[in-house]
């Protein structure tokens, strides 16, 4: 698509200013120079090739006429679809509700919202790049090497760069959902809430529910697939670890590259569908985490199978599992409470 | 519109493959959950989609990114005091951009009651293809609603709504008087299922 908008804003942070005291952002339309668009034509694509963007729903209220509204998607639709002062007005309103979104522990930092068109579609990415110091160092002077420092400058490759991209035609079924890139997602504290919930008024489309059980289900496959035991082990870790880490949001890429290798993590990947599946962060549901893989279940030669609750399993527990030269043994002692007879599903 | 079914058909294996995905999921979300009595999926058949793509009211302009039903699930519950939970349970698993419970305005009239609600499609339900094609639906329709509802719904569905005459007004008394009877067995069952866990 081919970007015809652009608009850029200051933004100072404002969460807590009254109403009355509240300053709009200094800003408007911008040139679109060559330069300026090969820029943001690269930065979108490394976004949108990173692995790290998340699907976002928008919070939308649901007007008499059907209309579905939201100041977000009110206001993106305005930017791309609207002419002249209307479609500033848009950009303006991103602007306001952005600033408002920021507190204290935000940097102060540049807002950008550039639009593209493909006959009657729009695309929407809003950017805010945070200010940023840098020297520059010339060597070719009269004077000899000289030095500045550059404060008024803005990070195009911070880590606290973050995006939303928005696609469709003006109609009630599209710009309901975005794509985000943030890579504070995660963060146990509400910084990570900054982009997508006090910005943007949305929710990660993938609920907690059913990522926990995407990460469940990733995570069984994988532990039956046929992989070499030091990667078993690796699975095991990541299923106890992510439930005890403080970290709130996972993707499935996150758990894969931090717990696993080899065969084990192409096996997880693999259960996702699509790479935007494996990229998107979601919230994990603990409580869901531990209820979907509360077992352990260990295969012994003549078709024994022992199963046990994955808390009693460990140095000290019911269930012991001894390294041992030949290979993983497991050693039970306890009483026996009840024994019955069954038959064991296939 | 010989090119609209076209495109409609081929992307027919797509939706059901989702149908099927959301379908698995939500019976796995739901497992163990008391008084659901069903949940099912279904594809908007290729007919029933070019007769909602060609309505005279209110026509759409890009029907195959419009259309919301074209993937569909819904929900059935024993009691009337279940719908609400249930709804609630379905919002946690998939997000929602529309709630609407459809029920008669008027005191005394009786016809078609259902929850619907729209959630836009998550990305691990999208199978590969799915970004390939043009205008594939962004949302999927959910209705939750009890037996007694569902009773009502599905032959008044066929012989009422889909009917292409107008309806003589004999046959909407019958039918209302059907819709009666289903909103007064709901009540019932809700009192009976109120008396027995008292007295348990």
């Amino acid at each position: 698509m081919d970007i015809f908008r652009l608009f850029g804003y200051a933004i100072e942070p404002q969460r807590t200013v009254s109403d009355e005291d509240f300053v709009d952002p200094e800003g408007g339309s911008l040139p679109i120079r060559a330069q300026l668009r090969s820029a943001l034509s690269k930065s979108l694509k490394v976004a949108e090739d990173s692995g790290l963007m998340t699907q976002v729903t928008l919070d939308v209220d649901q007007g008499a006429d059907g209309h579905r509204s939201s100041l977000v998607r009110n206001a993106v639709i305005d930017l791309a679809f609207r002419r002249g002062a209307a479609s500033e007005r848009g950009a303006l309103e991103l602007a306001r509700q952005l600033s408002r979104a920021m507190d204290y522990r935000s940097r102060d930092c540049l807002f950008l919202c550039a639009a593209y068109r493909e006959g009657e579609k729009r695309q929407v990415a809003l950017w805010i790049f945070p200010q940023d110091e840098a020297f520059r160092f010339s060597v070719g002077g009269a004077q000899g090497p000289d030095i500045d420092l550059l404060t008024e400058i803005f990070s195009r490759t911070s880590a606290l760069r973050k995006m939303a991209l928005f696609e469709g035609r003006e109609i009630s079924t599209n710009f309901l959902d975005g794509r985000v890139l943030d890579f504070q997602v995660g963060r146990a504290d509400d910084v990570a809430d900054l982009w997508i919930r006090r910005f943007l008024k949305a929710r990660t489309t993938i609920t907690p529910a059913a990522g926990t059980k995407l990460l469940a289900d990733a995570l069984k496959k994988t532990s039956r697939a046929d992989i070499p035991p030091e990667e078993r082990k690796q699975v095991l870790t990541a299923a106890i670890a992510v439930n005890n880490m403080q970290r709130q949001s996972w993707s499935l890429e996150q758990v894969a590259h931090e717990f696993l290798a080899g065969k084990a993590k192409e096996i997880f990947l693999a259960a996702a569908e699509n790479d935007e599946a494996r990229s998107a962060v979601f919230r994990l549901d603990r409580p869901a985490l531990a209820r979907r893989l509360n077992t352990r279940t260990f295969q012994l030669p003549e078709d024994v199978l022992v199963s046990a609750p994955i808390n009693e399993v460990g140095d000290d527990k019911v269930v012991e599992v001894i390294d041992d030269t030949d290979g993983e043994r497991i050693r039970i002692e306890a009483q026996i409470v009840e024994e019955r007879l069954a038959s064991r599903n296939a | 519109m010989p090119e609209l079914a076209e495109l409609y058909e081929k992307r027919l294996p797509l939706l059901q493959r989702v149908a099927s995905s959301l379908e698995a999921e939500l019976i796995d979300h739901f497992t163990g959950v008391p008084r659901i009595d069903r949940i099912s999926f279904r594809t908007k058949g290729v007919r029933s989609f070019l007769g909602k793509a060609e309505r005279e009211k209110d026509p759409y302009e890009f029907p195959l990114a419009q259309i919301e039903d074209q993937i569909a699930g819904r929900i059935i519950v024993l009691f009337s005091a279940d719908v609400e939970p249930t709804v609630a349970r379905l919002c946690e698993i998939f997000t929602s951009v529309e709630q609407d419970h459809h029920r008669p305005t008027k005191y005394n009239e009786f016809d078609y009651e259902s929850h619907h609600s729209v959630h836009v499609l998550p990305a691990h339900h999208k199978p590969s293809g799915w970004a390939e094609l043009e205008d594939m639906p962004n949302t999927f329709e959910m209705q939750v609603r009890t037996l007694f509802q569902h009773a009502y719904a599905e032959p008044q569905h066929d012989l009422g709504y889909k009917s292409e005459e107008p309806i003589d007004d004999e046959i909407k008394r019958e039918l209302a008087w059907i819709a009666a009877g289903c909103w007064g067995g709901d009540q019932a069952l809700e009192r009976v299922r109120t008396l027995v866990a008292k007295a348990g």
